[in-house]
């Protein structure tokens, strides 16, 4: 049985990483490499680098962000922003990314997809939804236009899959930096719509909000945002909550392995006497 | 662009955002603070806290990072007196101490009666930091900040003592990088990039600078698998409390007999007046690189609390900023340099976004901070800050103070 993968992402913005929240507050965070490096080292999956900068149809992709920060980890990484020609596909990969993710041209120029999927293979292509609750369903977003595109979403899986991508990046709108937990309705029409490996984005805030997804609907893996900067070690403390009920990745530096955390995914202590435990090395003493 | 209610501008190192009015990151984080129910925060505060009370007695509850300014005689009230825990303070020593430091540093162990442990690091080696942060980075200060946020980890890990309570968390209260709502708390990603300007101690080896792995030690982090056992965790008062720097101190002074100190450049007689260095040569170098000094960030920090209007501040701002080199002989005498030798590292580091060289190789800098006034009338006033009377000790007034006594 396949592990559920315990992404992280890295959204950047004209070069610097950023919180975003409903896709229209960004807060700066820093430098993306940095959040890549540290990320890998606290155990990620996988890591979404996700460059938002908003630009016309002929710039290229971010390359230099790019081989900045997959430098910096072994994890595989997924790279994503303004790639519009399968060349930046190609060229994405020779720099180190491990998959491409297509956004905005898997509306406007569907046929990009068949293309980088026949010649890099469809492991190589994430087709990425970013979703808003229309009137009565469920509707692809366009980032840059801020608004919906009318497109139901169901449909437009069903199309990605159709066109050959590996697999689905969904992110709520609305959820985006809530800390509230997923749209799990979302999850359950995605579901529904497509066979694919589904990685859902969008609102985690606390160990619970994975666990509660993971126990309803199996999905490939699930990718963090804005709660990855808030606390030490973030992806390896999620983990150490998640051990026990699911099946996923645990190599990591840091280990939690005896900490309980609050419900709201924080560490609590060890007990007086456990502490008291580690702070001396004991020597039996020897009876002969 | 600069933020059109405070004066922060959109080059500020730790990254800023600005919104459709013109208004930064860090105003719209700071208008949180009137929404939060703070009673609220104080309940999750003590409750948060209740589970590192140690229940048999044999070992501190939290560390306290202190120094003889910034907001620790606040913290440490607030940690000892009214959330009632047993701390641990740690004092990273500075070298740069003022004799007001080391007596307000002696005075807070006395009011609060709490134990305290100091790192002091072989003058030699900070030297040779030093001399190899200004050539690389332009900061004087480097190492006190390496000190400050790494020694308070090593004695949570070496006496597994798992909470660290800091005061303000410096991005969220400068530029909004993080809402009070997410409760952030330190990391070791955050001090790299943000504190350390993108270079931890082990970066810092090389030959030219005579640095070796075991000159950096005293400054090297705890390994990750030492902090998960222990479960390290620090976290930052002013997501808890309303935090209003300047009114803390006006309550210590009041209480406690807190001293301030005179200032050059800046209005704000309570931070930092530990050190010789900050208010100063730190000063200069932040406007040669940044193009602004700490008298911009007290300024903001006033006008978000209602101390001071924009317009008052301005002047003040203009007035007190550092745009050439200040009388450095008590840094250059420690440090070994001349003041030629200051003055060309000064300029390797100038940012060209601010400063152009003139053809007679004079510096200019190219915003002074003129600003668009309007219709305001000019009147500018810096807020008022309490200058107490200076306490009487033995150490020297005139130089940097190694190890003060603090007392007579």
């Amino acid at each position: 049985m396949l592990k559920t993968r315990i992404c992280a992402s890295v959204v950047c913005l004209n070069g610097v990483a950023v919180q975003t929240r409903g896709f229209t507050f960004f807060q700066e965070v820093g430098r993306p490499s940095l959040s890549v490096s540290y990320f890998d080292r606290w155990g990620a999956d996988e890591i979404f680098l996700l460059d938002i900068t908003p630009s016309d149809h002929s710039q290229l992709p971010d390359f230099k962000l790019l081989r900045d920060c997959a430098c910096q980890t072994l994890s595989p990484l997924a790279f994503g922003g303004r790639i519009q020609h399968v060349d930046h596909a190609i060229q994405a990969i020779s720099l180190g990314a491990d998959k491409v993710v297509i956004n905005t041209a898997a509306v406007s120029n569907p046929d990009l997809i068949v293309k980088i999927a026949n010649k890099l293979g469809s492991q190589s292509v994430i087709a990425s939804v970013d979703v808003i609750a229309g009137e009565s369903r469920f509707e692809v977003y366009d980032w840059r236009d801020s608004k919906s595109t009318g497109l139901p979403v169901a449909e437009h899986l069903q199309r990605c899959e159709a066109l050959g991508a590996g697999e689905i990046l969904i992110r709520s709108v609305e959820k985006d930096g809530s800390l509230e937990g997923f749209d799990l309705e979302l999850v359950n029409e995605a579901t529904e719509a497509t066979s694919l490996p589904l990685v859902v984005s969008g609102g985690v805030g606390r160990p619970s909000n994975i666990a509660g997804l993971i126990d309803q609907f199996n999905v490939s893996g699930v990718c963090i945002g804005n709660r990855l900067n808030h606390v030490e070690h973030c992806l390896a403390v999620i983990k150490s909550a998640l051990a026990s009920r699911t099946n996923i990745r645990t190599e990591t530096l840091a280990v939690y392995r005896d900490h309980q955390l609050t419900d709201q995914g924080r560490l609590l202590p060890l007990d007086d006497d456990a502490l008291h435990e580690l702070v001396y090395e004991r020597f039996v003493k020897e009876v002969i | 662009m600069r933020c059109h209610r405070c004066l922060y501008p959109e080059t500020h190192p730790l990254g800023i955002s600005f919104n459709q009015d013109g208004i930064c990151s860090g105003c719209v984080i700071h208008d949180e603070k009137n929404e939060i129910d703070w009673a609220e925060k104080w309940n999750d505060l003590q409750t948060l806290v209740a589970h590192y009370r140690s229940a048999s007695g044999r070992n501190y509850d939290c560390i306290v990072p202190v120094s003889g300014a910034r907001d620790s005689f606040f913290i440490v009230h607030t940690v000892k007196n009214l959330l009632q825990l047993n701390p641990l303070c740690v004092t990273y020593n500075t070298h740069f101490n003022t004799t007001t430091g080391a007596r307000n540093l002696a005075r807070l162990r006395k009011v609060f009666d709490v134990d305290l442990i100091t790192l002091t690091v072989d003058p030699h080696i900070v030297k040779k930091i030093t001399r190899a942060t200004l050539r690389r980075l332009g900061s004087v200060q480097w190492h006190c900040i390496a000190g400050q946020t790494v020694f308070p980890v090593q004695v949570a890990a070496r006496f597994k003592i798992p909470l660290i309570i800091w005061g303000a968390h410096q991005g969220v209260d400068q530029v909004g990088m993080f809402s009070h709502y997410d409760e952030v708390e330190m990391t070791r990603r955050y001090r790299h990039e943000h504190d350390l300007m993108g270079l931890e101690p082990e970066d810092l080896l090389c030959d030219f600078d005579q640095l070796s792995e075991s000159d950096v030690e005293s400054l090297l982090y705890p390994e990750d698998e030492l902090l998960a056992q222990v479960g390290v965790r620090g976290i930052y008062l002013n997501n808890f409390l309303r935090w209003d720097s300047k009114s803390q101190h006006e309550e210590m002074i009041r209480l406690f007999g807190f001293e301030s100190a005179p200032r050059k450049s800046t209005f704000d007689l309570y931070r930092d007046i530990d050190s010789w260095v900050y208010n100063g040569l730190h000063d200069f170098f932040k406007v040669v690189k940044h193009g602004y000094s700490s008298v911009l960030d007290a300024a903001t920090r006033d006008i978000r609390l209602g101390h001071v209007t924009r317009s008052q501040a301005l002047g003040v701002v203009s007035e007190l900023t550092p745009f050439e080199c200040p009388d450095a002989e008590l840094f250059l005498n420690w440090i070994g340099m001349t003041p030629n030798g200051l003055q060309f590292i000064a300029d390797q580091h100038r940012n060209p976004e601010f400063w152009y060289q003139e053809v007679d190789g004079n510096w200019v800098f190219k915003d002074p901070l003129e600003f668009d006034l309007g219709s305001v009338e000019k009147s500018f006033a810096a807020p008022k800050y309490l200058l107490t009377r200076p306490g009487k000790s033995s150490d020297p007034a005139d130089r940097f103070i190694l190890f003060g006594r603090g007392v007579e």
